[in-house]
């Protein structure tokens, strides 16, 4: 069965613009023999408390070493402590460590759509920012920057995206 | 619980996709075949760009059934390698649970299938394995995360496509 829908609008709709600030990115970069080891350490971590996690994401290099960035909620009652103890116990290289902004948003069908991804980019490199991690998967889009750049960044998503509220915090 | 299976609600596999690795790659010239990609109608399902670390990144997929309309597009640029065909498993909920990615990269792991990204959302993780090994990627996940009697099936039922207007 063939369903024909058409859809137009004039500027991307989305369910709203969620920010967040002051948030910690750690990336490690964990060699392929250590892979299992840390799924094992990281399924079983044994938290009282879950650490508030806001994104991860993670991709394979050349070697198959996997880079993997957790960006994780400091101000939640021993959200980043919790964590930080396994993540020492991890067997890999530390890479990155450092405070950012996370901005993120869905809109309708997003992961069946063309022209989301290159929004994005186009809107943040009008205002010269380049975000430190920009992650489109389903129908979610994040984007990670450079602490205190958050304000200049939602306003630039404003040319090609539109938010029902100009100031969700979930 | 260690050792136990996560019980999770369901999961959604992708049609085959085509995923590209770009390694230290221009951002001005990414954002151009982003462009070009969006004028030919061709949707990029996952996407995946790492400023944060010493050398950039990029990785991003395309439905295999696009791919002959974009590989003129993407072999323009010699550093921008195509690897294997892969399939998207998202796994939901994702509930902002360190465990479940634990799982996932313990069960990869454990059968040696590569794993080529992750990426949360709200609702999911979404990982990259190979496409010719999709049936391997749901055994291996299923040895450590629960599905539910009456889960929704692996295999979307639909597919979007574009069409110009006459």
């Amino acid at each position: 069965m063939e369903t024909i829908a058409i859809y137009w609008e004039p500027i991307i709709k989305t369910y709203g613009l969620f920010r967040s600030r002051g948030l910690v990115l750690l990336s490690k970069l964990i060699p392929p023999e250590a892979l299992a080891d840390v799924g094992r350490r990281l399924a079983d971590g044994g938290f009282e408390r879950q650490p508030e996690i806001a994104l991860i994401s993670a991709a394979a290099a050349s070697d198959g070493s996997l880079r993997l960035s957790v960006v994780v909620h400091p101000d939640v009652t021993g959200s980043l402590s919790a964590f930080d103890t396994l993540w020492k116990q991890i067997a890999a290289i530390d890479e990155a460590s450092r405070t950012v902004d996370l901005l993120y948003f869905q809109g309708p069908h997003f992961g069946d759509r063309f022209g989301i991804a290159h929004a994005v980019q186009s809107d943040l490199a009008c205002i010269g920012l380049i975000p430190l991690l920009l992650v489109c998967s389903a129908s979610s889009v994040y984007i990670v920057l450079p602490s205190g750049t958050l304000d200049r960044a939602a306003a630039a998503l404003s040319r090609s995206f539109q938010h029902p509220s100009d100031d969700v915090t979930p | 619980m260690k050792g136990e299976r996560l019980a999770i609600g369901g999961m959604k596999l992708s049609m085959p996709l085509v995923l590209f690795r770009w390694d230290a790659f221009d951002p001005e010239a990414l954002e151009s075949i982003f462009e070009r990609l969006g004028a030919g109608r061709i949707n990029l399902p996952v996407v995946w760009i790492d400023h944060s670390a010493a050398v950039s990144s990029a990785r991003f997929c395309i439905d295999a059934a696009g791919s002959e309309q974009a590989l003129p597009i993407l072999q323009a640029f010699d550093d921008i390698r195509q690897i294997a065909p892969v399939v998207a498993i998202s796994v939901y909920p994702f509930g902002k649970r360190l465990t479940l990615l634990g799982k996932i990269l313990q069960a990869f792991a454990e059968s040696n299938l590569p794993i080529h990204a992750v990426g949360s959302s709200l609702a999911s993780i979404v990982v990259l394995g190979d496409d010719t090994r999709r049936a391997a990627c749901v055994e291996a996940l299923l040895r450590h995360l629960r599905l539910p009697e009456n889960h929704a099936p692996f295999e979307a039922e639909f597919q979007v496509c574009y069409q110009e207007r006459s």
